[in-house]
């Protein structure tokens, strides 16, 4: 025979041999230590494998900050690119650093979610500080990196709105304030073992185990930082030129919708770790669900957004597409595992028409200059995130049941965490920025605001410009 | 669900998506292009003024009309080209060598450049300069030189127009210029890094540009457009008896009267005739587009002594005058000269270095248009107070109590 031919022979044997062991009845059924062993190992390969997908989720979240600097680069003028894209490296990074010290306690102390978190109230948290102790352990540092990027995307979502002209040093003193106390305490009442994920025990009517459901963090991660955002925007004030004299507002266009639109894709595409990602286990099968549940309401989103500019102005509008993108990816990330597909597609159109609204009602009613529409996108699509879960929950995961499956419980859990977390965001955004502007001031003068913040806060030039003409007048 | 409902569904469904992604946006997208929306207005698309009558003309920007010869060095701006042209008998001392000709979203436009020969770190150098809106350009050679203009009109052109009008800014250490686009009926400001500020005249619009740039409102001023393409101050403005909406700042060269309106040039003979002849065309346009009740309210100020002078060759003697007492330290009597003119009668108000001219229908008509607009500048207490005298007493004199400033 010849020598390849023999060398398959061999090959296919072995196979045919390896096949049926594996499929050996012995091996199946197992018997004794050997199986035990078996078992444990495959426990230890499930937990590895979790442990992995939850920290490549975080990572993909993580990398959501680069999306954030895009967004909010693009839809700022040339002039102070350099100020945002600080505040939002930094903000990461401080809010990282908070979170460590103090966050990450405030939120999980009490929610025995992994060691070292076993003490904490309704209320707060009050164990796994600065990660030490009990609290130094993998399963601990596992969850807390997880939650740390969601931290930091929370905290991120503010600096859009006061782009321009809001002090770099008194943004990143919120920063810290915004990543140790106002979401971490938040997060506890409903991630961390806290009273509104609770909810039944202090509102028996509602039914045993029915508590507020936020899956991913419409409310936890986007309203808390959608609505500071809108209470730091108004409390800096409109830029220059922003509102006329007789309140109607004027557009101040950014300098690049090239990033505008990468940031949006990137964003897209860490979100497929933020919500699928928050099942912190990929033997949980439902990850798929997720993932499409998560494009099909960003695509919807984007959809109607679009065409509703198009119907209104007979224009295309990429911004507005973009920021429906997202306000459909902010409000499906509570109910995400909680519904159909068909039910995704609705909640993310719905969601674009919510952000549209919200705009108009935040510039023209509010007259609130937000820069890139965090409010909209993230503060008021994420509690129609929210209202969602009790809507189209059709009791196919976590026996969450809405409104279409007939139970009214789950949608008063959720109009009680919607009403909580606006008057959190709202009460805690509006103590810090009045704390910082009465301390160390929160806005730059007129003269820096018009040469821009680049020049003056940071000494730097994202685009260094050429030279002026000269012009003369007779 | 039986396979034949799947099939159904299926097709309703393609059918949905196909209508909506496939036919609705098209048909949104005829109508709204039909009713004119979501469309940037271009001058192409602004209704021109065609006045034939009396010497009003809408005409694009002109300098020198210069035939064109020889072979052009071309400037290439976003795919345009425009065209640097030395004249048949270009000077090399004092008058123009060439022409820079080419046009912006139908404006056209020749500018003269001059040739000179200059001293340079003590080496004789040849240069080539011209002023292109009010940006002065200069270059040794003609690549640098045409490159310096195509930088000016990338930075002037706006929406494939050019600034007719422009504000600038009186700042310490700064004196920058502010163009000024047509944007529909109205004006539009944008500059880089800056917000867009609309307003349909250029009064709000000056307003808005002070509040954005923090500056107290006297501090943004108007320039328009000399026939030489220089920045200057205009020599009058027509605006309505009250407000600013209809502001309308108007250039004059000796040769022409020059505005725009309604996104439009119009132009006139630069003699006393021409202003009067573009005063019957704005009052049309404005009565059309509801900014005056009656072609009355127009008011024309004027702030040139050298274009009073013209204006005034055009006018009869004045047959009547309003007479006021103003007080003060001293009283003393105002009088406003009344002309009678074919199509009404007119009054002017003469202060230091300017002349509001009002119209009115007949006398008793200009009497109340003259005394309301000077109780409302609190100069008078009473319109009544305004006494019209048919037979002229004296000389014009000059009045203390001024009108409001809308421009300067």
């Amino acid at each position: 025979m010849h020598g390849w031919r023999r060398r398959v022979v061999i090959a296919l044997i072995i196979t045919v041999l390896t096949a049926i062991a594996l499929h050996s009845p012995a091996l199946a059924q197992g018997s004794g230590p050997e199986s035990e062993a078996v078992e444990a190992a495959k426990e230890e390969l499930g937990r590895a494998i979790n442990f992995a997908w939850t920290l490549i989720a975080a990572f993909l979240v993580f990398f959501m900050q680069a999306g954030f600097a895009m967004v909010e680069a693009g839809f700022s003028r040339a002039k102070n690119v350099v100020a945002v894209l600080t505040k939002n490296l930094m903000d990461a990074m401080i809010g990282g650093l908070a979170f460590w010290a103090f966050g990450f306690a405030l939120m999980f102390g009490g929610s025995g979610l992994a060691p070292g978190l076993e003490r904490g109230t309704p209320l707060i948290g009050l164990s796994g500080f600065f990660l030490a102790g009990s609290a130094y352990h993998d399963q601990t540092a596992m969850l807390w990196f997880f939650q740390m990027v969601f931290a930091a995307t929370a905290a991120t979502i503010v600096s859009g709105a006061m782009a321009e002209r809001t002090r770099t040093t008194a943004y990143l003193a919120y920063s810290f304030l915004i990543s140790a106390l106002i979401y971490p305490i938040y997060g506890h009442w409903v991630w961390g073992g806290g009273w509104l994920g609770n909810l039944s025990a202090y509102l028996p009517f509602l039914g045993e185990g029915v508590g507020a459901r936020d899956f991913a963090g419409s409310g936890v991660v986007h309203a808390v930082g959608g609505f500071v955002a809108l209470v730091g925007a108004a409390m800096v004030g409109p830029r220059l030129g922003r509102f006329n004299r007789d309140g109607t507002p004027n557009v101040i266009p950014g300098h690049s919708l090239t990033l505008v639109t990468l940031g949006t894709f990137i964003l897209f595409f860490g979100w497929f770790g933020f919500n699928p990602g928050s099942t912190l286990a990929a033997t949980d099968l439902r990850i798929a669900m997720i993932a499409v549940n998560t494009f099909l309401a960003g695509a919807a989103g984007a959809v109607v957004a679009i065409y509703f500019g198009f119907f209104r102005t007979g224009q295309l509008d990429l911004a507005l597409a973009c920021n429906g993108a997202l306000a459909g990816l902010v409000g499906i990330t509570a109910p995400c595992a909680y519904v159909a597909p068909w039910a995704a597609v609705l909640i993310g159109g719905i969601a674009a028409l919510v952000m549209i609204g919200a705009s108009a009602f935040v510039e023209r009613v509010l007259r609130v200059d937000d820069v890139v529409g965090a409010s909209a996108v993230h503060g008021f699509a994420g509690l129609w995130g929210l209202l969602a879960v009790g809507i189209f929950a059709d009791g196919t995961y976590g026996g969450v049941r809405g409104l279409i499956m007939g139970e009214w419980a789950q949608l008063v859990a959720q109009l009680v965490s919607i009403l909580t977390v606006t008057a959190w965001s709202l009460g805690t955004g509006f103590l810090v920025f009045w704390l910082i502007r009465s301390t160390i001031g929160l806005r730059v003068s007129s003269e820096e605001e018009r040469i821009g913040l680049d020049l003056t806060e940071h000494g730097a030039e994202a685009y260094p410009s050429g030279r002026r003409l000269p012009v003369e007048v007779m | 669900m039986g396979w034949e409902m799947e099939v159904i569904l299926g097709g309703l469904g393609f059918a949905f998506f196909l209508l909506l992604w496939g036919i609705l946006p098209h048909r949104i997208y005829q109508v709204r292009r039909s009713n004119g929306d979501g469309a940037i207005s271009s001058p192409h698309q602004v209704e021109a003024l065609r006045v034939e009558a009396e010497g009003v003309k809408a005409e694009a920007n002109r300098v020198v009309r210069i035939p064109s010869v020889r072979s052009p060095v071309g400037l290439s701006v976003d795919d345009r080209l425009f065209h640097l042209r030395v004249l048949p008998h270009s000077s090399r001392n004092g008058g123009p060598w060439g022409v820079l000709e080419g046009q912006i979203g139908g404006w056209g436009f020749r500018v003269p450049v001059f040739f000179e020969q200059v001293r340079i770190d003590g080496t004789l150098r040849e240069r080539y300069r011209a002023r292109i809106w009010g940006c002065r350009c200069e270059a040794t050679a003609i690549p640098d030189f045409r490159e310096q203009a195509e930088d000016v009109f990338r930075a002037l052109e706006y929406a494939d127009r050019l600034p007719p009008y422009a504000l600038q800014r009186s700042e310490p250490h700064d004196s920058a210029l502010i163009p000024i686009y047509p944007w529909g009926e109205g004006w539009r400001v944008h500059e880089p890094d800056g917000p867009i500020l609309e307003a349909m005249d250029l009064g709000t619009l000056r307003q808005r540009v002070a509040d954005a740039y923090g500056l107290p409102v006297g501090a943004v001023q108007v320039r328009v457009l000399s026939e030489e393409l220089a920045w200057v101050p205009p020599v009058a403005v027509f605006r309505p008896m009250e407000g600013s909406i209809f502001y309308l700042p108007v250039a004059w060269s000796g040769t022409s009267w020059r505005l725009h309106l309604a996104g439009a040039p119009l132009s006139a003979p630069g003699d006393g005739a021409g202003i009067w002849s573009l005063w019957k065309v704005v009052a049309a346009r404005g009565l059309e587009r509801g900014w005056l009740r009656v072609p009355e309210d127009l008011v024309l100020e004027v702030w040139s002594a050298a274009a009073w002078e013209v204006l005034t060759s055009a006018m009869p003697e004045a047959i009547a005058g309003l007479r006021f007492y103003a007080t003060g330290p001293q009283l003393r009597a105002v009088l406003l000269p009344v002309y009678r003119r074919e199509d009404g009668w007119v009054a002017v108000y003469t202060e230091e270095d300017r002349w509001t001219v009002f119209m009115g229908r007949d006398p008793a008509d200009l009497r109340q248009r003259v005394g309301e607009a000077l109780c409302a500048a609190g100069c008078l207490a009473d319109p009544q107070a305004l006494r019209l005298e048919m037979k002229r007493m004296g000389k014009p004199s000059h009045a203390e109590c001024a009108l409001p400033d809308l421009g300067r």
